[in-house]
Formats: C-alpha cells, structure tokens, sequence
C-alpha cells in the first residue's frame, strides 16, 4: 500500500466516523425539522468517504484530507450564518431553538434599515474609520518606506513598539484617554473617536505596510529605471501594478479592523448621538423591541458591504499581501 | 561604439560603509570587459554606478570622454541585467523581453516583435513566451532577463553576474551568444562575474576587484602571467597559486623543501626586507624525474614526501607537506586577515601529467624554473619581481 492510498483511505474513515456520528447524533438527540440539517451533513461526509476510497487507487492528485478540510470549514462558516439568518427571521420574541428558520419574517430588516439609532450609529462608524483609516494610510506608507529601505536607528525597537501598541488590549487605554477628553470638554463628540481609533489603525496599517513594501521587488524599480523609465514611467510599471493592489488591501483591512472595533465606541462615547454601530450593538440590547433579532440582522447587514468589497476587488489584491513571485 | 570610464570614483553605503574606493576604469569602446572579485567586492555597486541608479560619493563617470555623473540613466542609455533577474511578475515571457524596448519607443511594434522572437530564439526561451516569470525555473528567469537587455537598443551593455544560474552545459551557449550579440553590433560590454575562469575565457580586457578596491586592470593573460599583488596572484587560476612564505638568508631566498639563490636584481627589489611571500603556478612545476622535468636548467627543486595525489583526468595534483614556524604562521594569518582571502596552504600543489606515477607516500622532486618565480612583498603584497 503506498503512502497516498493509505492516507486516502484514512481520510475517507476519518469522513465516515464523522459522518456516522453525526446522523446518529441527530437520529437520537435532534427534535424537528433541524435533523434533516444533521442528515444533510452527514450524508456528504459519507459521499465523500465513499468517493475517497473508490479513488483511492487512482492517480487523481486530489488529497482526501483538503477535500475533508474545505468540507468541514465550510461546515463551520456557514452554520454561524444560518443561525444568525434564523435569529434574525423568527417571528418569536423568544430564542429560538431551532438552527432552520420556521417562519421567515423579512420585517426585522426593514426595521433596521428604518431605525434612526441603527442609521446614525453606522454613519458614526463609517465616518470615523473613513478618517481614521485615511490619515493611518497616510502616516502609514511614508513610515514603511522610510523603516523598510532606508537607514533607520533602532529599527527594531520601532517595530517591537509597533507590534506592543498592537497588541495592547484598547481597554486599558481607553479609561485614561476617556479622562483626558473630559478635561477637554470634547467628550461626546463623534468626530474626537477618530483619535482613540489611531491607536489601534496607525500601528496596524503600518505594520501591514511594513510587511508590503518588504516583499516587493525592489529591484525591479532599479530596472525599470535602468531601461530609462521616465518618473510617470516607473509609476506605471513599477508603484501601479506592485504597491497599489497591496495598498488598497492594506486600507480595507485596515477600515475594516476600524469598523469592527467595538471597545473604543462603547467607553469613550457619552450617549447614542456619538455611538459606534459595533458599540451600539453591544449596549443596544434591552432597548429595542426584538432585541436579538435586531442584532442578528444587524450583522448580516454588515457583512453585505464586505463580501461586495472583496467581490469588487481584483483577485490579485487579496493574494499579494503574500507572495510577489 | 562607447567608451566607459569612470576615474576615482568613491561610493560609500547610506550608513557610512566604504563600497568602492578610488576606483579607476577605462573600457575602450566595443570591448567585453570582466569586473570580477569575491563577492562583496563592489562589482554590483560599479554597476550600478554606471547605469545611474546610485550616485557616486567622489569622482567622475565618463561616458564617450562627457562627465555623466547627474545624468539621469535614461540618457545614458546603458541597459543593464540585474544579478537577481528584476522580472515583471505579472508580465508574460513576451512582455517582459519587449518591456525596455517598448518603454523606450525607439522602435515600432513590429521592429520590437521581430527582435523578441529573434532573441527568444536565441536564449531557447520560445516555448515559455506566453509563462509568467513564477512559472520558470531559475535558469530560464535569467535567461529572460539577459534578453530583454538585448532586445533593446542601447550604447552598452551591462551585465551583473550574467550566468550563475546556467547549468554547465547551457552556460556555454549562453555565453556565446550574448558575447556574439554584442560583438555583431560592436557594443561595449561589462560583466561581472566572481569566477575568475569565465572572466578570463570571456573578456578582452578585466579588472580585478576586492573590498572595493581595483587591484589590477589589465588583458587577461597579463594578469595570469603578471598579478600585480598577492590578491589578484591568488584569486586567478585554479588550482590557486602556490603562496610560500620565505626569509631571506644571504644569497638566497629559503623556503620551506627549498632554497632559491637571489640574482642582482632580485638583491635590489629586496632591499631591506627580511620576510617575502614566493608564489609559483602549479602547472609550471615538473616531476626533475621526467624529460620535462629535467629540461629545466636554471631551476628551484623541492624535495620531500608526498602528502596526496589528487586524480582529474587529463591532469593531477601532486602535495607536498610542509611545516611552518609559529611566528611565520602567525605573519601569514595576519596577511590573510587584512585581506579577508585565504591565500596560503601548508603545501605546495604540483600539476602534472596524469601520465605521471608519482602516488601519495612516495618522495617526490619537483622543480620549477626560476624565471616563472614571482616575489611578493608581505606586507603589501606588492609583486616584487614580475608585476
């Protein structure tokens, strides 16, 4: 037996055990209509097996245990969604206890598009980050250069502070931050947010930069310019096509990490007017009618924007953060 | 047809370290010239020089007798092939080698298209036009990047370490038909190169270089027959040159296994000097047992048993051991330090016939005639008699 037929077939009893236990699991122990969820599972989990060890001896370049794997990430991306879809439709005031939507109650979208709290929290978020996210960038990329490819004193401990802001949980900062603002009398304000935001976005876009620019060719730049590029040139040959994808990932995810944060909107804001939309969520519980329904349509709203963006942007984008090769 | 030169010129790093020191060139017009040293000699920073990408501390590059030192690469017009390829990632083969051309509008699409397939041709790159750079092996990445510098137009050309990444047999053809390229078009070529071999197979004229310095500029077979210093003596040929260390004693130089009389104007070059460094080719030593061997009249010999014989085909290498005084040891150590090379052995290699049956354990004369003896100064390394 060669090595890829043996893990062939461990993969395909690895998929079996697994899909086995699982029908029995919702045989036994799932009331209603979620058991066919179960059965669903387990069946491909058995496909699977039963493929695996039909091609076992093949010489397929397929790896059982990837295909396991995508099914199983699949498996745990996709349930989180359904049960927050299911939240968010049941008509039921109560939790629900069931992963299927029953009833679909479509209403509890429309109430969170119609809700003025909801609008104007995520207009706070969206403006904040916008303007955090802009000036990070803007501080962000001349540093990286300046850190990646010239001469810098104490490099290093640049970095480790970088990495230490980064790692700093918010909270601990944010009490004293929340203190100074008072003292300041600007403590409510939406736009005084943007500043506590830097804390976490600048050492963020600047680490990612770091990363981006190290990786670049360099040296394709020197050669572009030995071939006698003009300015504007090497702009197109060289910054457009190597740094510009690797800088617009840079600022998404960096908006996005400004977006998502939820502790900065919860203890530096004085009352709704200046509330984050991750900081409304959190605190908005008991004020609205259908409070975990709300929540949960809430964030699947949120992720709209995000699968549009990374459906809008070029595939190399998403890769380049990696490899330049 | 361009002259490059570049007189005195200094290049230190951002952070104060010295990359080249006073170095002089001239490369007539046409000629294929080898910078070629150890790496971390400054060949890449020459180059770069050169092209215009880095600005020189001190001194002057001359191209065609005009200073271009604030000229702008594109008005040198020198295309030059970058030691780690530089490919355009996202670029196919095809655009790749058309890229400079192109980018320089000096031909039309069609010219460009032409000149591409031509060159593709050349550097068997065909078959791989249409493949992004990832999907290529190493040596053809390298060949990619060789043709696109010929695809383009330019006064000259310049090539860091060209060839590295060629396996022997393609190497060869590589080499040739960069090297014809050139020469069809009468173009003036710089390569770099760290084997000493190809430089001197391949150029016209080369310089040698170390820790920034040009050690000697010369014609090849100049520099094999007359090094000026320990470095270039030690750094050009394979097997290296034997390096001895001798005293002088009276009338003659005393080695270890072997004593050489000093004639007048060895006795004059000598002048107070008590410690000198005797350096001879292994492949103009003779077995004293051979025809050969005993045509040589004016001669030094060295006797004693032999350490090892090392077989290579149409030739062997034949070591004879020897034993050093702490203190000369001691002198040789400082030497190699200041130079940052390994210059010296405890041997002296003889290159033989394969013919020869001379074998390990066997007590061996082997005798070199005394005009192919080089002198060095130990302190400078300056050679003493044939420089």
């Amino acid at each position: 037996m060669n090595p890829s037929i043996r893990s062939r077939v461990i993969a395909s009893t690895t998929a079996f055990v697994l899909g086995f236990v699982i029908a029995n699991y919702g045989i036994l122990r799932v009331p209603g209509r979620d058991r066919w969820l179960w059965f669903a599972v387990a069946i491909v989990l058995m496909v699977t097996s039963v493929i695996g060890v039909l091609i076992a001896d093949s010489r397929r370049k397929v790896s059982m245990w990837a295909v396991l794997g995508m099914e199983m990430l699949a498996i745990f991306t996709l349930l989180p969604l359904l049960w927050t879809f299911t939240l968010a439709t049941s008509a039921e005031t109560v939790t629900t206890q069931s992963l299927l939507p029953t009833d679909v109650q479509w209403s509890v979208f429309r109430d969170v598009l119609g809700s003025d709290s909801i609008r104007h929290a995520a207009i706070t978020s969206a403006l904040v980050s916008l303007i955090a996210t802009a000036v990070s960038m803007l501080l962000a990329v001349p540093a990286a250069y300046a850190l990646v490819r010239r001469q810098v004193r104490a490099r290093r401990l640049v970095y480790v502070f970088l990495l230490a802001v980064l790692l700093a949980p918010l909270v601990a900062l944010a009490g004293p931050f929340g203190d100074q603002l008072r003292t300041f009398g600007v403590f409510g304000s939406r736009y005084v947010l943007v500043v506590p935001t830097l804390m976490l976005t600048l050492p963020l876009a600047t680490w990612l930069c770091v990363t981006l620019m190290r990786d670049l060719p360099w040296s394709l730049r020197d050669s572009v310019r030995a071939d006698g590029a003009t300015r504007g040139q090497t702009f197109r040959a060289f910054a457009l096509p190597m740094v510009v994808p690797g800088l617009l990932a840079v600022t998404l995810i960096t908006f996005i990490a400004a977006c998502n944060d939820a502790v900065i909107g919860a203890t530096l804001t004085g009352g709704d007017e200046s509330r984050t939309l991750p900081a409304t969520l959190l605190l908005a519980a008991d004020q609205l009618e259908q409070p975990s329904a709300a929540i949960a349509a809430t964030g699947l709203l949120w992720l709209v924007p995000a699968v549009l963006v990374l459906l809008a942007v070029p595939r190399r984008t998403i890769r380049l953060l990696g490899r330049t090769y | 047809m361009t002259t490059i030169e570049v007189r005195n010129v200094t290049l230190d790093s951002p952070n104060g370290q010295r990359l080249l020191d006073d170095v002089s060139l001239s490369v007539p017009s046409g000629s294929r010239f080898a910078v070629c040293g150890p790496s971390g000699a400054g060949k890449s920073a020459l180059m770069r020089v050169l092209v215009g990408l880095d600005d020189h501390t001190d001194g002057d590059v001359i191209l065609d007798g005009n200073i271009v030192n604030a000229v702008k690469p594109r008005q040198r017009d020198l295309a030059m092939v970058f030691s780690d390829y530089a490919l355009h990632p996202h670029l196919d083969v095809y655009d790749n080698l058309a890229f400079a051309a192109r980018l320089r509008r000096d031909r039309d699409a069609d010219e460009i298209d032409d000149r591409v397939e031509e060159v593709a041709e050349l550097l068997a790159l065909t078959h791989v036009l249409e493949l992004k750079p990832s999907d290529l092996d190493d040596s053809q990445r390298q060949r990619v990047a060789i043709g696109r510098s010929l695809v383009r137009d330019a006064l000259g050309y310049l090539f860091d370490e060209p060839f590295t990444a060629q396996d022997h047999r393609v190497r060869t053809h590589v080499r040739s038909v960069t090297t014809e390229w050139q020469a069809d078009r009468d173009r003036t070529s710089i390569f770099t190169t760290s084997d000493a071999h190809e430089a001197l197979t391949l150029a016209d004229q080369m310089a040698v270089m170390h820790q920034g310095i040009v050690h000697q500029v010369g014609s090849p077979r100049d520099l094999y027959d007359h090094p000026a210093d320990l470095f270039v003596a030690a750094f050009l040929g394979a097997p290296a040159m034997n390096l001895i260390p001798a005293q002088v004693s009276g009338s003659q130089l005393l080695m270890p296994l072997a004593a050489m009389p000093i004639d007048e104007t060895l006795r004059q070059r000598l002048g107070e000097r008590r410690m000198v460094i005797v350096g001879i080719r292994p492949e103009l030593c003779h077995d004293a047992t051979t025809p050969e061997g005993r045509a040589v009249e004016d001669r030094v010999d060295f006797t004693t048993r032999i350490d090892d014989v090392e077989w290579r085909g149409k030739t062997q290498l034949v070591y004879l051991g020897y034993e050093l005084e702490p203190e000369v040891e001691e002198t040789l150590t400082d030497i190699e330090d200041a130079l940052d090379f390994d210059l010296f052995g405890n041997f002296v290699v003889a290159e033989l016939p394969a013919s020869s049956e001379l074998r390990a354990g066997m007590t061996a004369r082997i005798v070199v005639p005394r005009a192919a003896v080089h002198v060095f100064d130990a302190q400078t390394g300056e050679n003493l008699i044939q420089g």
